[in-house]
């Protein structure tokens, strides 16, 4: 068949071509999973400031439970504010010392805040502030071995060891009791019944009496970490890059996990254990090979609270969020700040940040606000849709289901109405009446009652089946119909007489002689098909109809329809603009072939007539 | 011609058959009225397993030795409720399905007398009536599984059912009623000699009529005819064509479709009324009973009943009546609109900004273009409201002018496009020059333009009415008019084959009027055809 085409059918023809090479090259081409994969949440999730509070002094420190904050700021008052009052419920000065260097830390399980100067060490009662007379703290632990109500906390200073007990009903300002060591720990912990610290040469495990069980030897780096699971008996320090991990019972070394940097620090939260390095590197400690399950590079600085589900980071480049134990970073947000603190309010996380100016306090929801669909972005081309899936990748790979129903309905109605017309018309009489007749019986019925006959008939979910049968019902016969009536034309040419005369069997005519004559029309009549198909596609798809395993343009529109994104563009546009490119491409180049086909014809006939008036 | 004719009356004298054959079960008739059979099972407890039970050697069971003989022995059937009726569930099954028990007529006989002797044997027996379904074929088997339990069985089928086999021991069969001693399981091969005997003569009926109809068209093919015989003739073609598809329908919905509790309607639920559509539509029925049955339901308007089935109340006439205002409505004002602004303009080489409009309107999917249309009149509340959730009467008419509206500008394209091009084509005719020439007013020459645009419009209209049903059901969803569109929509979502079946024929009723219609107004607007 030779064309003539015009420059609107050759591009035409060129979109065509390059749908289809799209639609070959999708699976080799790098995109996202489009119906699995989800955007991080750092990227869909923003934080979500829901309190503001500022202050007129500047905070030197902090800490927070529940609905109060306990703020050391610069003229050396300790203060408790209320956040649900929002003034200050507590006031008391302090003498003056640099309280910036210390931690406020926390009581549990009463939340109590205690923290220490030189002279004394404070608690708050949450009625009045207990001072203990210690001098010279240099380290403060406190103590709250699990399933236990004892409460309690271990001092170190120049003299030794000191371990107090309280409950909120009591102080007793006399030590519980006294270690003479007088070497700076780097960290202690506890298990149910014992008290591990961790010296630079050394570790040793010491009772609720106060007595030493046993001693290690050994170089280690950061506290010791005893992970409160059930028969445990395992307690892991590190030493430079390596973590060691003893038994609990004898403190004999078991084995040991190596790492890839220095570890200063310790932690757990729920039943992980995590490693710090000063070098700036976070993450969870593959406990049975090596190094880090996964890491978090860039960290400044952390909140971690092992009764606190989530672990506050700031980073290097001074963003800070939340990160969850499977390593994902919930949100960033870029802005100045002096610390975070975690804080619960009745068992939920809260992030507090004290800003630069020292002065205002920002609390964070854990979670944030998500905030998809993503406009389009560097990172997704086409944004994402409201469950954090690319846009792009979607509809990318549509183009494979989209031109698989296209040109496999396409095909079979070119197929069928070809034959179904070239039977019609070339034997004609009864033939042709009934066929005919049949042709106009199929029309009776519209597209769309077909497609919902072929939904019933396949499932509501086989919407693609449905839509193909649905177009082949539809159009094969009107195929069948355009093909009868230019056979027609064709059988009463003089070349198809004289093959006749020569004795050519009628099959050999219909397709030897007669096809090639009007596969043209046909050619277009599919091409109608194949436009038919994948609008019809876009309607079932909207209609609710949709297979949701496979992605496809009308999914795409309908998705972003009835999840009330009607107005974000970039979900309604680039589906849209696609099937109508395609949608009249094909509508194009039928047109063209048409044209052609239909001018040659007529010269052709033309040139018949003439020949025979001649 | 007139032999033609003589064909066409022998295929609609064939149609009329069901009117004769198929008689319509009542919608409220009880379900004795469907397949049924007595059942008897008599359990014998021989004087060995007495014995086992008689624990004392007294030679008598007393009531607690024959209450755990009765525990352990007695024949368990899995009685479970459905609605006014029973299941047997894992114990009795017809063609691998559980048929319907009626317990009203269960009967235990327990005429023991105590101390009971351990030497004779006893009987326990139950006796109960089954209605079932059955699968559309005209042989069945029937399964009993008792499990250690031996004993006499009986069964009566209805009149003219012949039993063709059994595992019964000394059976003893009488036509339609068999007994015999049983162990552990009966199985019971039984024929609907009725449909036995019609399922032969429909296949010879079907095999001689095609070959009639075949051999009568080959003797009888005609040619090119004129006139009021065109007329008549495109009636009769178009009636065949309905009987054709609908045939079609038929199949695809009840034939090829999927299993039979599907095709009940899986979203109705209830087992009864589960069984009142079988019962109705004859789905347990070979397919030449369905079929006539059907068409028996067409033509006595009884097709319209499983609309309703399992659906929130749904005014078919209402929704035949708005669906048919809109489809005229647009008809009519796609026909008057494009052939008036085809005839208006005069340069074929001008822009044609309607053309341009109706294109683009025509070749993005119909429900964007409607969504859009609608979402467009946001910003005027009191017309929004009236379209989305009209209050009365008065607002519901103003949506369906407005539906019909939308749809024409939705659909116009092709008649605009193709009335255009002809009336720029009739402005070229030398006659449109010579009136021209002589000095005619444009208004009288627009008379003639407009004569000779009507046909080819009027002819592509009627080719076009599938495209406007197409776009009729996706306006009707997204402004939620209840027509046949939304009909077919609803049937579609909850697997009604009802309402997707009631809608289709709406649609083919439709077509086929219109078809007839546009045949009727060529034969009076064309001279050629007329003569």
């Amino acid at each position: 068949m030779k064309i003539n085409m015009s420059i609107k059918g050759k591009i035409a023809v060129g979109i065509i071509l390059a749908y289809v090479i799209i639609a070959l090259i999708v699976p080799v081409m790098p995109l996202r999973a489009p119906l699995t994969y989800r955007a991080p949440p750092t990227d869909i999730f923003a934080p979500q400031i829901i309190g503001n509070y500022s202050f007129n002094s500047k905070i030197v420190n902090m800490a927070a439970y529940e609905n109060e904050f306990y703020i050391i700021n610069e003229k050396s008052q300790f203060v408790v504010y209320n956040t649900l009052s929002k003034n200050y419920t507590y006031e008391k000065n302090l003498p003056p010392a640099r309280y910036s260097k210390i931690e406020i830390l926390r009581v549990y399980p009463y939340g109590i805040p205690i923290f220490y100067n030189e002279n004394k060490i404070f608690i708050y009662s949450s009625k009045e502030l207990i001072e203990y007379p210690v001098n010279n703290t240099q380290k403060l632990f406190t103590l709250n071995p699990p399933f236990s109500s004892y409460s309690g906390f271990i001092v170190y200073n120049s003299t030794g060891i000191y371990a107090f007990q309280f409950s909120p009903y009591g102080f007793s300002k006399t030590p519980l009791w006294h270690l003479n060591i007088t070497q700076k720990p780097i960290g202690l912990h506890y298990d149910y019944t014992h008290i591990f610290i961790s010296y630079p040469d050394k570790i040793i495990s010491i009772n609720s009496e106060g007595k030493i069980i046993w001693k290690d030897s050994g170089h280690f780096t950061s506290n010791p970490i005893f992970l409160p699971i059930y028969e445990n008996t395992k307690l892991y320090v590190a030493s430079y890059k390596k973590i060691d991990v003893l038994s609990i019972k004898n403190g004999i070394l078991i084995s040991q996990i190596p790492m890839h940097y220095n570890i200063t620090s310790l932690t757990y939260r729920g039943e992980i254990l995590f490693a710090y390095s000063p070098s700036g590197v976070f993450g969870k400690v593959n406990l049975m090979d090596k190094g880090f399950s996964w890491k978090i590079k860039n960290v400044e600085k952390y909140a971690a609270n092992p009764f606190i589900d989530g672990i506050g980071i700031i980073f290097k480049n001074g963003k800070i969020g939340f990160l969850l134990t499977d390593g994902t970073i919930q949100w960033g947000k870029d802005i100045k700040i002096y610390d975070i603190i975690l804080t619960e309010i009745s068992h939920t996380t809260y992030l507090l940040a004290i800003l630069e100016n020292q002065k205002n306090v920002q609390q964070y929801s854990y979670s944030g606000k998500m905030m998809t669909p993503l406009p389009p972005s560097k990172k997704y081309i086409l944004g994402t849709d409201y469950a954090g899936r690319d846009v792009f990748s979607q509809l990318l790979w549509s183009f494979r289901s989209e031109l698989y129903m296209a040109f496999i309905s396409g095909a079979i109605v070119l197929l069928i109405g070809t034959l179904w017309g070239l039977v019609a018309g070339y034997f004609g009489d009864t033939t042709d009446d009934f066929l005919l007749l049949l042709s106009d019986s199929f029309l009776f019925i519209p597209a769309i009652g077909y497609a919902a006959l072929m939904i019933y008939l396949f499932g509501i979910s086989h919407h693609i089946e449905a839509t193909i049968t649905a177009s082949i019902l539809a159009l094969a016969p009107l195929e069948a119909r355009a093909v009868r009536n230019y056979t027609k034309v064709v059988k009463e040419k003089a070349y198809v007489e004289s093959a006749k005369l020569a004795g050519a069997s009628n099959w050999r005519i219909m397709f030897i002689h007669i096809l090639p004559e009007i596969r043209g029309i046909s050619v277009v009549y599919a091409l109608s098909a194949v436009a038919m198909a994948l609008l019809l596609e876009v309607g079932i798809s909207f209609l609710g109809f949709g297979n949701y395993t496979v992605p496809t343009w009308g999914w795409m529109i309908s998705n972003a329809y009835f999840t009330g994104y009607w107005d974000k563009w970039w979900l309604i546009v680039p589906p849209l603009l696609t099937l109508w490119t395609l949608v009249y491409s094909t509508y194009l180049l039928s047109h063209e072939l048409y044209a052609s086909e239909y001018i040659l014809s007529l010269e052709a006939r033309n040139i018949g007539e003439e020949t025979k008036s001649k | 011609m007139i032999k033609k004719i003589i064909i066409v009356i022998f295929i609609i004298s064939i149609l009329l058959i069901p009117s004769i054959h198929a008689k319509n079960a009542n919608i409220n008739a009880e379900i004795k009225d469907r397949y049924s059979g007595h059942i008897f099972i008599k359990q014998i407890f021989s004087p060995q397993l007495k014995k086992e039970y008689d624990k004392d050697h007294s030679g008598y069971l007393d009531a607690s030795e024959f209450l755990k003989m009765l525990d352990d022995e007695m024949m368990q059937l899995n009685f479970t409720p459905a609605g006014n009726y029973f299941y047997i569930i894992h114990n009795l099954t017809i063609d691998g399905r559980n048929p319907i028990v009626n317990l009203k007529d269960i009967h235990k006989y327990g005429n023991y007398t105590f101390p009971m002797p351990v030497n004779t044997p006893s009987y326990y027996s139950i006796s109960f009536n089954f209605t079932f379904y059955l699968n559309g074929s005209y042989d069945h088997t029937l399964k009993i599984i008792l499990p250690t339990v031996s004993g006499i069985f009986s069964i009566t089928l209805p009149k003219n059912d012949t039993i063709l086999q059994s595992n019964l021991i000394n059976a003893r069969i009488n036509e339609n009623h068999i007994e015999g001693n049983f162990k552990n399981f009966i199985i019971i091969k039984f024929r609907e000699m009725n449909y036995y005997w019609m399922n032969i003569y429909a296949i010879t009926l079907l095999i001689g009529i095609l070959g009639a109809f075949v051999f009568l068209a080959y003797k009888f093919r005609g040619g090119r005819v004129k006139g009021a015989k065109l007329l008549v003739r495109s009636i009769i073609r178009n009636i065949l064509a309905l009987f054709i598809v609908l045939t079609i329908l038929f199949y695809i919905l009840w034939v090829f479709g999927p299993p039979l509790d599907v095709r009940a309607g899986g979203g109705l639920g209830g087992m009864v009324i589960r069984f009142y559509i079988i019962q109705y539509y004859h789905l347990d029925r070979p397919w030449y009973d369905q079929y006539l049955n059907w068409w028996h339901l067409i033509f006595t308007g009884g097709i319209t009943k499983g609309v309703t089935w399992g659906a929130k109340s749904i005014n078919l006439k209402n929704s035949v009546m708005i669906s048919l205002t809109i489809f005229i409505l647009t008809t009519v004002l796609t026909y008057f609109a494009s052939l008036y602004l085809a005839i208006r303009k005069k340069s074929p080489r001008s822009f044609d900004l309607y053309a341009a409009i109706f294109i683009a309107l025509y070749s993005i999917p119909t429900f964007y273009a409607s969504l859009l249309i609608l979402h467009s009149f946001e910003s005027w509340p009191a017309l929004y409201n009236s379209l989305v959730a009209p209050t009365n009467g008065f607002e519901e008419g103003v949506r369906i002018i407005i539906a019909s509206i939308i749809l024409t500008l939705l659909t116009i394209a092709r008649p605009y496009l193709i009335a255009r091009s002809m009336a720029n084509r009739e402005y070229m005719e030398p006659y449109v020059k010579t009136f021209q020439a002589v000095g005619l007013r444009r208004k009288d020459i627009k008379k003639f333009v407009k004569k000779s645009t009507m046909i080819p419009t009027t002819t592509d209209l009627a080719l076009n009415f599938g495209w406007f049903l197409t776009a009729q059901v996706f306006l009707e969803v997204i402004f939620h008019i209840k027509g046949m569109g939304l009909l077919l929509f609803m049937g579609t979502i909850h697997g009604n084959p009802f309402q997707i079946q009631i809608a289709i024929i709406y649609f083919a009723l439709v077509m086929m009027a219109a078809s007839i219609f546009s045949d009727v107004v060529i034969y009076f607007l064309d001279p050629r055809v007329r003569k």
